[in-house]
């Protein structure tokens, strides 16, 4: 457990995309915040700050999480990925292509964290039905493409999974 | 939002009404309420601390006594405000005697709220204000107990 | 025209930036140093006058660079003009009273914004409350609170209008059908909020001011007019990406007033992203309104005369370019129907909720509510089915161009046709058997259907139609939907592409990139169109910008000329080069050929870097280099004329939907089967980027109707301040959308494109409503408001059912 006063900073050290960063924050920072304005890592978004949203998802040790629903302190010496990890090394996930190509995406702004819950998604998921996409995806908010696209893609990368 | 109840207390009306009316005694059962002063005439200024839903906060409140008839009836009303909003209450209060040991405490009250903690907490503030009021009076006959016993 | 790229499916340029999280957005961007952030105390009261406001205590605060209040607005700026003539007075902050819960009050400039909200709860404000009012009818009254004393009555706007003969059509109607709707107040939620970047460089007296904006640009000569600046000192830019609008962000350009002057106060750049609940409670959205509405109809079906009394709700101030909220659907009021007379009264009301502004639908979701509605109950009062009725009214093909009553052409369609092709898709004649199946089982299935003209391109002349034909010929006309586009290509023969029609999603670099590339015979992968928005050095005029779904229409017709400009100037120096008359050359593979010469031919790359690198072989006369601009306007968008007649938009789509629905009459949900939309929109250039508006739009209209409204209660307290109380549709509340398209060209546009992407959101709100009503049928239920929420359905079935058991 760390304390520390209101205006105390605490260094905070995170392996974010396989890079190390530590930065001194005080411990109300959002790590949402932590993650756009102290690490530099603008691809993930903010929409709402009360966890309903979506479009800040990261994961943190494996899972999709609110990043604006938790502290940057609570992420201490944490394994987070943010979408910019997810082409990694050059080669992009299937699931940005299949978004392009199903036009699942307008504006763009919720899209990296339906990319971060959706790749989470397609690990857990072999053979997922259209219901269980769409309430995986019931936690985001997208007010330009419909769903339809989104639901598209992620089926289309699901099938390619399974055919391999 | 508009509510009422009522409750028994232990003691002679007299008493009671003489508790009520003790800023230290109400400093105690108000639930959140760090410190109270008199400022005026049966005006008080407090400071409570609450929170509703998601909306914790400081609220610098006045509470004002009006329509004093010891040892039957008074009507207090507060108006307090603060970074998650602000609150406009008023209550009546009606004791009656049971007999020369007990009194029946009657309330209304009607709340206005306003602010961010009405934009987010809409839903849980009918909620929030019962078990406020409940838990005042609750802690009014605690400290009537208490004062019994040692009596 | 047989085309490579245009009308072709082709993947979004934007998408391989905007999936790996690498778009630049307003919040990821710090164009200058030394970047402060600011946050807003906002008025927890609807209606409250401003004693005093102590600031002392927060300036003191770590962090803070400055406190700014309404005085220090109202000594810096002007109110912001509006285009109505009743005195009201709105800044960018209150400077006396405050008229809606949420409205900025001051102003903490600090270091973060954590610490600029910690300095917030230290300003002191003392309020004197005053009696409030939202209630559209309530606000008309006579002993009303009103709002803004200088104007007397809360009445902002007011008008009426009579085309043909009125009187006389209802004299002869066989029967008159009349009915009062109420529309709510929702708002389009993109997932990005506001958020403005300014600031002023005192040493050149220059405003900079970055923000997520997208016009319509009127709206800078609005902003420089509050900063009593000039307006070239006023530069406003916009980032390629912005996430989302529909509408909502046109709403900004307060704000971005209020931070430019912020930054002029505390003496650095000013940051300010706004957070949701702001956004709820003080962005804009969309008017609420009443509609008495009366049709004149004959015994077979047919509507001779509408009379219509439309009130809009503007919020605590008429702000520009309201009440164009009443008026951008003046030209087609009469939707898609051949009704001749027309009487309206139009008036914006003013009360203590939010100000309005544009929303995707802009007006049409207000005005086919009660037409599409009415045409349901013309149709039960007949004893007719809706879809006859429907029909019988439409206007029938050989009627086109059609102009309307009130002024309105309708440049093309075929309205039956594709009517008829609905009815047809969803096997309209065996719904009715299925229904009465379904009854019979204790299930109530219900089939809706509308009918409606989509309006693109606005002729910003239209806004004018807000005042008297007297009023207005006080000043200039105003006309015109202008908008620009510059095609350029630098030595190495890059070519470059600048829009100012500030997309907010819709892919415009990718069907700029097709257009150019269609012109010039490129591959439109290797064409770089810029999206960024700079009023320095963009080619913009008044009505740029992107809203009222003017890219397919106009902006693209902008990227068309400029790019046939470049094509000109290419063929000439070939013509020049190879001596061989215009008519014998083709553009096409990078190269300028003769016709049936083989051989002869000159590469683009050549012919570019000539006008470059050896401008002497150029024919005499032509300049050096390739930068060309085109202007693009449609000669239909004129002013109104003295007879209160305007043609509104440019171009005009037809959507026809068909909704079934089932309702739980135990509960009150209500659950859509399915949507069937047949979509004129012209010559469609992306088909992908179509499909995707049409299916966007469609899911706003649904959250209309069903889950979204910016909640009042009566004494003016907000009470949808979050995302778990404002509910927005998500992936499972999405019903099996059909859509079907026909496509009869626009005549007016070089490409024969209407603009798309709000027509479902103007008809979704009424088919459902069609649908839910005629699931209800024989229970005695009008439906004549919204959103359709189990708890407002349930009590229309209670209520209904005690009012048969009395009459019974």
């Amino acid at each position: 457990m760390i304390q520390a006063a209101k205006h105390e900073k605490v260094l905070v050290r995170v392996r974010i995309n396989g890079k190390l960063y530590a930065e001194e924050v005080e411990p109300r920072r959002l790590l949402s915040d932590f993650l756009r304005e102290d690490c530099g890592l603008t691809g993930t978004h903010v929409g709402c700050e009360h966890g309903v949203c979506g479009a800040c998802t990261v994961r943190v040790n494996g899972a999709a999480v609110r990043s604006c629903l938790m502290f940057a302190v609570q992420a201490a010496d944490a394994e987070i990925t943010t979408v910019e990890g997810l082409s990694l090394h050059g080669s992009r996930h299937p699931l940005q292509d299949a978004l392009s190509e199903c036009h699942g995406l307008q504006c763009g702004f919720c899209t990296p964290g339906i990319l971060m819950s959706a790749a989470e998604f397609l690990e857990e998921h072999q053979d997922p039905t259209t219901e269980q996409i769409e309430e995986m995806l019931s936690g985001h908010l997208c007010r330009c493409t419909g769903y339809k696209g989104i639901v598209e893609a992620i089926a289309k990368v699901a099938k390619e999974q399974k055919d391999r | 939002m508009t509510g009422n109840g009522s409750i028994e207390l232990n003691g002679p009306i007299e008493h009671v009404f003489h508790k009520l009316m003790d800023p230290e005694v109400l400093t105690e059962c108000i639930m959140g309420c760090k410190s109270m002063e008199l400022v005026g005439e049966r005006k008080y200024r407090a400071d409570l601390s609450v929170g509703i839903a998601a909306v914790k906060g400081k609220y610098d409140a006045y509470i004002t006594v009006e329509e004093v008839q010891a040892p039957h009836h008074f009507k207090l009303v507060v108006h307090g405000e603060g970074g998650p909003g602000y609150v406009d209450a008023e209550g009546i209060i009606d004791l009656t005697p049971l007999d020369e040991s007990k009194t029946q405490l009657t309330y209304t009250y009607q709340a206005e709220v306003g602010g961010k903690v009405a934009a987010i907490g809409q839903r849980m503030l009918g909620g929030v204000a019962k078990l406020l009021i409940g838990d005042f009076f609750k802690k009014i006959k605690k400290n009537l107990e208490r004062g019994q016993q040692i009596a | 025209m047989d085309c490579k790229h245009i009308g072709k499916p082709m993947k979004r340029v934007e998408d391989i930036r905007l999936t790996s999280g690498r778009g630049t957005f307003i919040d990821d961007m710090n164009p200058f140093p030394n970047i402060h952030q600011a946050a807003i105390l906002r008025s927890p009261y609807p209606h409250a006058r401003i004693k005093e406001i102590r600031t002392e205590k927060a300036e003191r605060m770590p962090g803070v660079k400055a406190v700014i209040t309404g005085q220090d607005i109202a000594a810096l700026t002007n109110p912001f003009p509006v285009g109505v003539t009743a005195p009201v007075k709105y800044y960018s902050l209150a400077v006396d009273k405050v008229r809606f819960v949420g409205e900025p009050v001051a102003v903490v400039i600090a270091k973060n914004r954590y610490l600029a909200e910690d300095a917030l709860e230290a300003i002191e404000v003392v309020y004197e409350q005053l009696p409030a009012v939202v209630d559209i009818e309530k606000a008309l009254e006579p002993d009303a609170p009103v709002l803004h004393e200088a104007v007397g009555s809360n009445i902002a706007n007011h008008r009426h209008f009579h085309y043909g003969n009125v009187d006389e059509a209802f004299r002869q109607a066989d029967l008159v059908v009349k009915h009062t709707f109420f529309y709510p107040k929702y708002s389009a939620t993109p997932v990005e909020t506001y958020g403005v970047i300014a600031h002023y460089d005192p040493s050149e007296q220059q405003y900079t001011i970055w923000s997520n904006f997208h016009g319509p640009f009127t709206l800078q000569s609005v902003m420089a007019a509050a900063l009593r600046t000039p307006s070239n000192r006023l530069r406003i830019m916009i980032p390629k990406d912005v996430g989302g609008s529909y509408g909502i962000k046109s709403g900004v350009y307060p704000y971005m007033v209020l931070m430019a002057v912020a930054s002029r106060i505390a003496g650095v750049p000013v940051k300010w992203i706004e957070d949701r609940q702001e956004h709820l409670a003080a962005s804009s959205s969309g008017t609420d309104r009443v509609t008495w509405i009366e049709a004149a109809v004959k015994r077979d079906g047919t509507v001779t005369g509408l009379k219509m009394k439309m009130v809009d709700n503007v919020g605590g101030y008429v702000r520009a370019p309201e009440p164009a909220c009443l008026y951008r659907t003046h030209s087609n009021t009469t939707g898609p129907y051949r009704i001749r007379h027309l009487q309206m009264e139009t008036i914006a009301v003013m009360t203590n909720k939010s100000p309005t502004g544009l929303i995707r639908g802009y007006g049409g979701q207000q005005l086919y509510f009660p037409l599409e509605r009415l045409m349901h109950m013309i149709a039960q009062k007949l004893g007719m089915d809706p879809a006859d009725v429907i029909r019988k009214n439409l206007i029938r093909a050989e009627e086109f161009p059609y102009t309307t009553p009130s002024g309105g052409v309708y440049d093309s369609g075929d309205y039956r046709k594709a009517f008829d092709m609905l009815l047809d898709i969803v096997n309209y004649d065996e719904f009715r058997q299925k229904q009465k199946q379904a009854r019979a089982e204790g299930k109530y299935l219900g089939m809706g259907l509308a009918c409606i003209v989509e309006p693109s391109g606005s002729n910003m002349g239209y806004i004018t139609i807000a005042l008297t034909p007297e009023e207005r010929a006080k000043s200039l006309p105003k006309s015109g939907c202008a908008e620009g586009a510059t095609v350029s290509i630098d030595p190495m023969g890059g070519i470059t592409v600048r829009i100012s029609t500030t997309p907010t999603g819709q892919g415009h670099e990718t069907v700029a990139a097709q257009i150019v590339g269609e012109v010039l015979g490129v591959d439109p992968r290797t064409v770089k169109v810029v999206a960024e928005m700079d009023t320095l050095t963009s080619p913009w005029s008044v009505a740029s910008g992107s809203y009222s779904s003017r890219f397919a229409a106009i902006g693209s017709s902008a990227v068309y000329q400029a790019a046939h400009k470049v094509r000109q100037k290419l063929l000439h120096i070939a013509q020049e080069l190879l001596q061989v008359p215009l008519d014998q050359l083709v553009l096409e593979h990078g190269r300028i050929a003769v016709k049936d010469a083989p051989g002869r031919e000159i590469s683009l790359k050549r012919l570019i870097g000539s006008t470059h690198w050896n401008p002497d072989v150029l024919p005499p006369g032509m300049e050096p280099g390739i930068h060309e601009t085109a202007f693009y306007t449609i000669p239909a968008a004129m002013p109104p004329d003295e007879n209160d007649q305007v043609n509104g938009s440019v171009t005009y789509g037809f959507v026809a939907d068909a909704v079934t629905v089932e309702v739980d009459i135990e509960t009150g949900e209500v659950k859509i089967l399915d949507y069937t939309t047949v979509h004129d929109a012209g010559k469609l250039l992306n088909p992908l980027i179509v499909d995707g508006q049409i299916l966007g739009g469609l899911v706003h209209g649904l959250g209309g109707a069903m889950y979204e409204e910016l909640a009042y209660d009566r004494n003016g307290q907000f009470l949808s301040g979050s995302f778990m109380d404002y509910l927005c549709p998500t992936a499972p509340e999405i019903p099996p959308i059909t859509i079907k398209h026909l496509e009869t060209p626009s005549p007016l546009t070089p490409l024969g494109a209407k603009g798309l992407g709000e027509g479902n959101t103007m008809s979704a709100p009424a088919v459902i409503a069609n649908a839910v009503e005629d699931a209800l049928s024989g229970l005695g239920v009008t439906i004549d408001t919204l959103p359709l929420s189990p708890n407002r359905i349930w009590t229309l079935i209670q209520d209904a059912k005690q009012k048969m058991e009395i009459t019974a």
